[in-house]
């Protein structure tokens, strides 16, 4: 292997350089394991905790169930019982009979699962037993116990050893209803669980839903979640037709996105890295090989073979991203393994990651070793692509030119073009220098280019997506203010009820303020025949509330409300779809009047909304009724639950001012205003949090543009030493070379970023009106966030970047050039 | 001693006006632990229009005292003046401005920046020292057509043979019209007749300009053409003559 030693020999050459090019290989490398491992730690942590909360990694129903959740649709245990036994991965399961049902309390009501659950069987799947914050967890003996999340006890205003009524519809379209005792709280940190769930045992789920044997479900834990898709298959195989098997994937579907969300981001950050990793073994290895050009031309003379020397020069490559790889997954792995026993705090983003069904705002990254590998290979083969250009180049010489050629860098060759020196000597100094590797500059302004490219359009897309997000959200569910009670904020109990028509004029004219609408909320439960579901049920004047809102351009099919309807209601399209109503037919609400009585009235759909909210938006969650109607089902009388506002503009200064200005006008000390800010923070977090990845993502950029760049100049300065020490030895001031040095780099800075922001701001008018579907992706937990995203190119979002970026290049152009101008001139020339 | 007559020669020409002058000059490498003594007290006067030649074996001394007339090196003790300034004191600043208004450099293997024609590295000098472009084009022209490179200005170093490649070094180092120039052997690379006619070409400016040239070279044919010829030795003058 005399070819291999040889290689060895040269990269050894010169340390500084293979040390500068290895240090950055293994950084890349180092940033690549950490966000693989943070983003695969918070994936598994997320969905660990969703399925050991409450879905398992798997669930086996009766075909059919999943779609459309009843009690006719329901199987036995022992039937599937022999398939569970026959795999080998299940470690244990349990039986569960759920429903929907509506509990309340004196003070409030809420729509919620009920779970009968097997309090033996269910801790061996799910760990819910180990979340109990106050109380105790059910036991098989446990007559009309409950158990419920702490902040559905909250709403409710019950604590340990309170009692709660739960109605619900029964197997065969009776009512069930009974009382509880809670005997236990929990807080599992996954909002679906703690929030709209609640669990009795089976036995008292079978009396309440008039149920013997049949389940709604039998839940599995495997050994491992990677078995899944393994295990599926079989069971399917072996259950067949009847049933349905469904992992955690098809049971979470959120999660699922979410997990793909974070691969995408994962492969982005990937890409990058490489991209970084490629350029600096592409400018190691040609940088060598180009000065010593003279020597390949001695080696073609002795007859090595164009292939041979091919080869060296690609083990060159091989052997620094060889090293580049170990050090950084050393390095990475060292740091993985630190924070995997520490954690990596998100402080302020745990209000969203909890959205995100994680846990908390704590993440332990994870470091599997088959990624790793996958690492190793992929950077092993970039290593190999980033030599093979110098190489082919290379080898490719004649060994005449190769023993003729210039000792640093590579003039230009073109004879035809006659060079006429003007005034800007050194401008044109600089631009031909950098052309003198037309390649390595291409690659460096490709990475520039497209890093901007990106960035810009990302960060459009971000904006785009709060800003349609937070439009949809104020544009439908709470306009820009509300004026309320405050505990009906997170209560909504129609006892918080007030008088509002005084308030509607006298708000009216505050300056600022351009529309007001009274309302009635309430939280209840929409139901038909043998099938409910929660609504957030809003009575509105159909004359007012278009001011304030747009739900009624919203209206896809059937129509709006109008004045003097008393017993219609128009829903969403995807509370439809769950409910299998359309227009025209018949459904119950039941909700809790001021009294506390539990009212239940039956409404006609007179049309159907479609915002192309996602997931648990407002498509699926919200009803309209009119104001008179929705005061009748709560007993309110003339009274109302709420204003909501529409402002002259929306920017936050704005928003704040006004409610400023309603809180000191507003008479009643009970009542304040309250902006969507507050109405909504989970928006304004992911408003916050978007505006701190785009940070971040911006920073990665140009900390990766910056090492490029300053990679490529510092090579181009090296390879150039001897040059610099004639220019020095001629006179030329250290001030000349510095200027020559941050001419070359700004001259492809500039050029690089007027391309990237062209690039950006291109693909983004391209997507602006047919917008960019992301309905496979998304945080399907913030209200008013819909499928297709309309990019929104702001100045500061272009220009910001364009205008930091030349500055970032030049800054990591200045230590190469200081370096070079602080040369000694008969060193330097004595070099290569 | 050789040197003690080198002072004396420059003690009988005061009148005339001094090029160079270096006294008691000593230069010593550091290389690890070992010391290399590249010149040991070597003292030299050149008078303002001499033609003189550095001779002696390889390794002898040539370039490194080349190099400190030059002030592109440090001595380890000694001092030196080019025409009327004691380089000792200066900054690294004010050194590279005295190389640029002071001395013209041929190095012995190819010097001109590859990137530039050759019209363009003779300017380059001339751009340095701030001159007008149309001036500049100018006199790098003539430089340039004194040298016998007619036809060649816009074309890169590349697409020159070694001998109007060292001719294009020639007429940059002289065409700022310095007090002096430094050739450390400048025909080294080319073969004889080359080496001849690049040799005739400097005496001529020599003759005709009264340009100062100090040149160090083993060749015994480009010796013969000399005024002065100054010996090293291990880093001694062990010989100087003047014809
Ligand atoms: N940078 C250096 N480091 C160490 N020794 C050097 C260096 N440059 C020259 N020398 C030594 O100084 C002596 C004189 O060298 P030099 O002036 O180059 O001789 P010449 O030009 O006459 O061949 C030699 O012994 C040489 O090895
Ligand atoms: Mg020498």
């Amino acid at each position: 292997m005399r070819f291999l030693s040889l290689a060895w020999r040269n990269t050894l050459r010169n340390p500084r350089r293979t040390g500068l090019t290895i240090a950055a290989v293994s950084l890349g490398v180092t940033a690549l394991v950490l966000a693989w491992a943070l983003l695969d730690g918070g994936n598994a942590q997320m969905i660990e905790n969703m399925t050991d909360s409450y879905t398992g990694h798997m669930q086996i129903h009766r075909r059919g169930y999943e779609d459309d959740p009843s009690l006719e649709t329901v199987l036995t245990a022992a039937a599937v019982a022999p398939a569970l036994m026959g795999s080998g991965h299940v470690i244990a399961s349990t039986e569960r009979l759920e429903n929907r049902a509506l509990i309340s309390t004196e003070q409030n009501a809420r729509g919620i699962i009920l779970a009968g659950v097997d309090p033996e069987h269910e801790p061996g799947v799910t760990r819910l037993d180990r979340k109990i914050n106050e109380g105790r967890y059910l036991r098989l003996e446990d007559t009309r116990a409950i158990i419920l999340g702490q902040t559905l006890a909250k709403t409710l205003g019950v604590t340990v050893g309170g009692e709660v009524a739960v109605v619900t519809q029964a197997r065969f379209g009776s009512v069930g209803a009974s009382l509880y005792e809670v005997v236990g709280l929990y807080d599992t940190g996954n909002e679906m669980v703690d929030n709209m769930q609640a669990f009795i045992t089976l036995d008292e789920a079978r009396e309440l839903f008039d149920v013997n044997d049949e389940r709604t479900s039998v839940v599995v834990k495997l050994d491992q979640r990677d078995a899944v898709a393994g295990v599926q298959s079989t069971l399917g195989r072996e259950l067949q037709d009847g049933y349905e098997v469904l992992s955690w994937r098809q049971l979470l579907p959120s999660v699922a996105q979410a997990v793909g969300f974070h691969e995408a981001v994962t492969v982005v950050i990937l890409v990058f890295l490489f991209g970084i990793v490629t350029i600096g073994v592409a400018n190691v290895v040609l940088m060598s090989v180009t000065e010593r050009r003279r020597e390949f031309g001695i080696m073609l003379s002795l007859g090595t073979t164009p292939w041979q020397i091919f080869r060296s020069i690609v083990y060159e490559g091989v052997y620094i991203g060889g090293i580049g790889l170990a050090i950084g997954v050393l390095l990475g792995g060292a740091l993985v393994g630190y924070f995997a026993h520490y954690g990596i705090h998100f402080k302020d983003a745990s209000g969203i990651i909890k959205a995100m069904q994680a846990e908390t705002g704590v993440i332990y990254p994870t470091l599997r070793w088959g990624t790793v590998a996958l690492m190793g290979v992929v950077m092993f083969f970039v290593a190999m692509m980033a030599s093979l250009y110098p190489a082919i180049k290379t080898a490719r010489l004649a060994p005449l030119d190769a023993l003729h050629g210039l000792t640093a860098g590579q003039a230009p060759t073109n004879t035809q073009r006659e060079y006429k020196s003007g005034r800007f000597l050194l401008l044109q100094l600089a631009l031909r220098n950098i052309w003198r590797q037309p390649v390595r500059t291409r690659l460096t302004m490709a990475v520039i280019t497209l890093s901007l490219g990106a960035f810009i359009f990302l960060s459009s897309i971000a904006i785009g997506y709060y800003s349609q997000t937070i439009e949809n959200a104020t544009g439908t569910i709470t306009g820009d203010a509300q004026v309320l009670q405050a505990a009906f904020k997170s209560d909504m109990n129609a006892n918080l009820a007030f008088a509002g028509n005084p308030l509607l004029d006298q708000l009216s004219h505050v300056p600022g303020v351009q529309a007001v609408s009274p309302r009635v909320q309430t939280q209840a439960l929409i139901g038909i025949a043998n099938r409910s579901e929660p609504v957030l049920l809003i009575g509105i004047s159909p004359t007012l509330e278009p001011q304030v809102t747009f739900i009624n351009k919203a209206v896809r099919q059937g129509r709006y409300l109008m004045e003097g309807d008393s017993r219609d209601i128009v829903i969403g399209v995807k509370l439809a779809e769950l409910l299998r109503v359309g227009v025209g037919e018949k459904v119950v609400i039941n909700a809790q009047d001021r009294n506390g009585n539990l009212n239940s009235e039956a409404f006609v759909i007179a049309g159907l909304f479609d915002t192309g909210s996602q997931g648990h938006g407002i498509d699926r969650l919200v009803g309209y009724i009119t104001l008179p109607s929705a005061q009748h089902l709560l007993a309110l009388d003339d009274d109302i639950t709420n204003l909501s506002l529409r402002f002259t503009q929306r920017d936050d200064d704005h928003v704040l001012r006004v409610v400023q200005q309603i809180n000191a006008h507003l008479g009643d000390p009970k009542l304040t205003a309250m902006s969507w800010q507050a109405l909504l923070p989970e928006v304004v977090q992911m408003r916050a949090l978007i505006k701190k990845s785009l940070l971040f993502v911006v920073t990665i950029v140009f900390v990766m543009v910056a090492i490029v760049v300053m990679n490529t100049i510092l090579m181009s300065v090296l390879e150039r030493t001897r040059e610099f020490g004639i220019m020095l030895a001629l006179g030329s001031s250290p001030s000349l070379v510095v200027r020559l040095v941050m001419l070359e780099s700004a001259a492809i800075g500039l050029f690089a970023t007027a391309l990237g922001t062209m690039l950006g701001v291109v693909i983004t008018l391209i997507h602006v009106t047919s917008g960019v579907n992301m309905a496979a992706h998304g945080l399907t937990a913030v209200p008013g966030v819909t499928n297709v995203i309309h990019p929104q190119l702001t100045v500061l979002g272009v220009l910001g970047p364009a205008v930091i970026l030349p500055v970032v290049i030049l800054l990591a152009a200045l230590y190469p050039a200081v370096r070079a101008s602080r040369l000694a001139p008969i060193k330097a020339m004595h070099q290569v | 001693m050789p040197n003690h007559k080198a002072a004396a020669t420059a003690g009988a020409t005061t009148d005339t006006t001094m090029a160079v002058r270096v006294v008691d000059l000593s230069k010593i490498y550091q290389q690890g632990t070992i010391e290399v003594t590249a010149l040991q007290h070597v003292s030299l006067e050149v008078a303002a229009g001499e033609f003189t030649a550095l001779v002696g074996p390889s390794g002898s001394g040539k370039t490194t005292l080349l190099n400190l007339i030059g002030a592109l090196d440090v001595p380890t003790v000694g001092e030196r003046w080019v025409g009327e300034e004691s380089l000792n004191a200066l900054s690294r600043a004010q050194l590279a401005r005295l190389r640029l208004h002071k001395i013209g450099f041929v190095f012995q293997d190819y010097s001109l920046l590859p990137v530039l024609t050759a019209i363009e590295n003779v300017e380059y000098v001339l751009q340095l020292q701030g001159i007008a472009s149309q001036e500049r084009r100018q006199r790098a022209n003539a430089a340039l057509l004194e040298l016998g490179l007619d036809g060649c200005q816009h074309r890169l170093p590349t697409q020159l043979s070694g001998g109007q490649q060292q001719r294009v070094t020639i007429a940059r180092a002289m065409v700022a019209e310095p007090v002096l120039v430094l050739a450390d052997e400048p025909t080294a690379n080319l073969d004889s007749d080359t080496g001849a006619a690049l040799l005739a070409t400097m005496l001529e400016l020599n003759c005709r300009k009264g340009i100062t040239f100090i040149f160090s070279t083993h060749d015994p044919m480009v010796m013969r053409h000399a005024k002065r010829v100054v010996r090293l030795q291990d880093g001694r003058i062990v010989e100087d003559k003047t014809s």
